[in-house]
């Protein structure tokens, strides 16, 4: 087996741990966690990918990835705190105001 | 040797990963997320992207995680367990995360698979996919050349890994040459996007100013 293919498997049951992770927890910021797993396994195939063409664009696709994360991390955090200051909780299944 | 360290950093990935998303203790699952960090950052050194993998520990382990933590500390109250969501919803995510996992897989070895192609010549030869390439070295880089040679030669099959690795000056010099020539406009971009994102956070989460609080800046601004 080649190393590429280690690669990407590593990388495909990171995502799945962290779509699962999303799709299972309750908790705002684990969810957040897990989109931040989901992005670090986009970011290892393209490092794996940007390897084994011998592209060093990659990489930096992998630099804007973190960037945006960063960012996203940094909103999202701010609004989970205001929401935690309005509502007493970070629970998304309490957090139905939009409900119908 | 390339294979075992290869098997530790991932082990210790996915480990962290399991923990982090099925850990009932948010706290726990925020530690975890320390060692995929530093696990993921092991695999870049392992891809020859040096540069990536410090920044991965600076940016990851330095920046987002600690703001995960000071969310976990400013949103949880200590004992609180998470429940997470019913049996019947549990199951439909569980089906539905196997199945993104299998349609990964079956992108990324599925996609220009084994098949037979004719050459010019009429002769039917063997093509096989990219993701399962045993002949076509591992690496492309040019910090790799000696073992792209070496490799190509059929009867040696994939590359020694240590031996590839040799004589390496680092990614930095091509990086920062890519950021400030082809890349240069979407590098401004991004630059202007964290700051505009860094600064509506600090406006998000600051608290809104009482009335008196409001006159107290005002007589003192006069």
């Amino acid at each position: 087996m080649s190393s590429l293919s280690n690669y990407l498997i590593v990388s495909a049951i990171l995502f799945m741990i962290g779509a699962s992770g999303v799709m299972f927890r309750k908790n705002v910021i684990v969810i957040f966690m897990c989109v931040e797993l989901m992005l670090n396994a986009v970011n290892l195939t393209l490092i794996a990918f940007s390897q084994f063409m011998g592209d060093q664009s990659g990489q930096i696709l992998v630099f804007f990835v973190m960037t945006v994360a960063a960012a996203e991390a940094a909103v999202g955090l701010a609004i989970v705190i205001s929401v935690y200051r309005n509502k007493e909780t970070v629970e998304i299944d309490k957090l139905n105001l939009l409900k119908g | 040797m390339f294979d075992i360290i290869f098997y530790i950093f991932g082990a210790i990935t996915v480990g962290g990963a399991l923990v982090t998303a099925f850990a009932r203790n948010i706290v726990y699952a925020a530690f975890s997320l320390l060692f995929t960090f530093f696990g993921i950052a092991g695999l870049y050194i392992m891809a020859n992207a040096d540069f990536l993998a410090v920044t991965q520990l600076l940016v990851y382990v330095g920046g987002i995680l600690i703001l995960l933590i000071f969310g976990v500390m400013l949103t949880s109250r200590i004992g609180t367990v998470d429940i997470r969501v019913g049996t019947g919803s549990r199951w439909v995510a569980g089906i539905m995360a196997l199945g993104l996992f299998a349609i990964l897989c079956a992108a990324f070895f599925g996609t220009a698979a084994t098949h037979t192609e004719k050459s010019a010549d009429g002769k039917s030869q063997v093509v096989t996919s990219w993701a399962t390439h045993a002949t076509r070295p591992w690496s492309g880089s040019k910090w790799n050349q000696d073992a792209t040679t070496e490799a190509l030669k059929p009867k040696y099959g994939a590359p020694d890994e240590v031996k590839s690795n040799e004589g390496s000056s680092g990614t930095s010099v091509e990086i920062g040459t890519l950021f400030l020539t082809d890349y240069l406009l979407p590098f401004e971009v991004i630059s202007v996007l964290i700051l505009v994102s860094l600064l509506g956070a600090t406006m998000i989460a600051r608290k809104e100013p009482t009335k008196e609080e409001e006159a107290i800046a005002e007589s003192v601004s006069v």
